[in-house]
């Protein structure tokens, strides 16, 4: 009998917060003016949609394909320190990892603004002589997101490599396989769930980005989420919207669905189910 | 190539990460202590004059109390919320637990922009939007999974039969949650806390969607960028970052504290 009492809070906070709202977009996206297929016709008919989904898509592979090339080594770093150590290492990662998303975007545009560090060091080096535009490019947007979602990576990384059996590589070593032979068939086979589980995470998280390519891309860099909020805000446009709103969940739900077959649960909670 | 040469490598690699990492937060810190009103680098003369404007002029001050204000409420609830459903989650087997589970990491999972527009678009029809009370619930919402996470995954490697002893010595069930399972949850309550505060504290996209005129210092933050780069800015990034430091210790020290000792009481016996 208490049980549900304790969970009735939530189940409150949850429909009226989370449930609710998103019964709205889908009642929005299905009644506009033009009817109840308005917001898919938007969708279909819009240049603007297709080309910033897309790009959201590849912006979102490719911040995941980096950070897990980043991240692993040093993953691989962290967990081959003794355990009374890792936690100071594992600090240094925290540290970014706790600061807010706003502030770590901020200082980007700090660093590679026209008058930025980077624009003041090229110049001072005398590599350049009239400042570099890197603010609104491909490249800061690109920075800004693997800077906030690489600790992601290492911390999910690191999680699986101290998991593993470090005995196992050792033995392929005695055995007489070369460190690389031993880390490209052993070493790597075994971390395999933990890059699934990574690449999957950094891949939902960046889909949903929206101050990073905002402030650093500028208005030629929108990702999905900037188009929803310049619908709603600017052209007042709640049908398209929604509709988008619905396509970034359908495919960060397709995402997670994949996530969960790929990966055995016990990967994703650290051994209690 | 030699392990040790692996092993120089690898730390070479991890060292240039970390310095990426942590290089934009630490050049922070001189330009928020700069005197001039361009963001230039290095400062030519230092001063408090940003921190003064942060917390002197009104529209700064008020933004960073509100933001204090709102994780303070977000936190409260999201403990009490939180605590109650991981305990219904692990320890009373509800039927459809694990759903239930799932159900409350969603927020996490799904875009924070999804949830803003849901929330906008309702709001707006039930004239919801810009009360202090929405935004605490809005943010509650993505603050209470850091709440459920955390404490069940204590309650999991909590050994039940403590729990069991104090009923069978004659403890009702509410002395024992009070006198045993709470004491031993402790930790996992405070690095909890930590979490749901800087899920609100930190958050803007909710805020940008539900808050209306109500300026949080992200928000604040937000319509400052837009518009000019203030060094301001930079002074209130520093205050948000050090906080962030602050809970970011506080949490590790709980959660240490926590683990040392689960070891003490594992070696006693």
């Amino acid at each position: 009998m208490v049980a549900p009492l304790l969970v009735a809070p939530l189940l409150l906070l949850f429909a009226i917060f989370f449930v609710v709202p998103f019964v709205e977009i889908m009642r929005i996206s299905f009644s506009g003016q033009g009817g109840a297929l308005a917001g898919a016709t938007w969708l279909m008919s819009s240049s603007l949609f297709a080309v910033i989904f897309l790009n959201t898509l590849k912006l979102a592979l490719t911040v995941t394909l980096i950070c897990l090339g980043l991240g692993y080594p040093a993953a691989c770093f962290i967990a081959g320190q003794p355990a009374s150590q890792r936690g100071i290492y594992l600090a240094l990662v925290l540290l970014p990892f706790w600061t807010s998303v706003l502030v770590r975007t901020y200082t980007w545009a700090l660093v590679l603004g026209r008058e930025g560090l980077l624009n003041a060091s090229l110049i001072w080096l005398g590599l350049s002589d009239e400042p570099q535009r890197f603010m609104f490019t491909p490249l800061a947007v690109h920075l800004g997101m693997v800077q906030i979602l690489l600790p992601v990576a290492i911390l999910t990384l690191v999680g699986v490599m101290t998991e593993l059996d470090p005995g196992l590589a050792r033995a392929a070593r005695v055995l007489g396989a070369s460190p690389w032979r031993a880390f490209w068939h052993v070493y790597l086979p075994m971390t395999k769930p933990g890059i699934v589980a990574a690449a999957m995470l950094l891949f939902i998280l960046s889909l949903g980005f929206y101050i990073t390519p905002a402030l650093l891309g500028g208005p030629r860099h929108r990702t999905i989420a900037n188009l929803i909020d310049l619908q709603v805000h600017q052209m007042n446009d709640w049908t398209s919207a929604s509709a988008m709103a619905l396509v970034l969940l359908a495919t960060t739900i397709v995402a997670v669905v994949l996530l969960r077959w790929l990966v055995p649960d016990r990967t994703l909670h650290g051994g209690a189910g | 190539m030699s392990p040790r040469l692996v092993r120089i490598g690898l730390g070479l690699w991890f060292c240039a990460i970390v310095l990426f990492l942590l290089f934009p937060l630490v050049f922070l810190i001189p330009l928020s202590f700069n005197e001039s009103e361009i963001l230039s680098f290095p400062p030519t003369t230092w001063s408090l004059r940003w921190y003064r404007v942060l917390f002197l002029d009104t529209s700064w001050s008020n933004a960073l109390w509100l933001s204090v204000k709102i994780g303070v409420l977000v936190t409260i609830l999201s403990l009490f919320i939180g605590t109650a459903s991981a305990l219904a989650i692990v320890r009373h087997r509800l039927p459809g637990a694990g759903l239930l589970y799932g159900l409350s990491i969603a927020p996490l999972i799904v875009p924070s922009i999804v949830i803003a527009l849901g929330m906008f678009m309702l709001f707006a029809r039930l004239q919801w939007l810009e009360s202090l009370t929405t935004l605490v619930f809005a943010h509650t919402v993505v603050a209470v999974p850091y709440v459920i996470v955390v404490v069940s995954a204590a309650l999991r490697n909590l050994d039940e039969t403590i729990e069991r002893a104090a009923r069978v010595l004659g403890a009702d069930p509410w002395r024992t949650f009070l006198l045993v399972t709470l004491p031993a949850l402790r930790p996992a309550i405070l690095a909890g806390a930590m979490f749901a505060f800087f899920a609100s504290f930190d958050d803007l996209v909710i805020t940008l969607f539900v808050s209306g005129a109500m300026e949080t210092l992200p928000l604040r933050i937000w319509n400052d960028l837009n518009l000019r780069l203030d060094p301001t800015v930079a002074a209130a990034s520093c205050v948000m970052v050090a906080m962030s430091m602050i809970g970011l210790g506080i949490a590790e020290f709980a959660r240490s504290a926590g683990l040392r000792r689960l070891r003490m009481e594992n070696t006693d016996g």
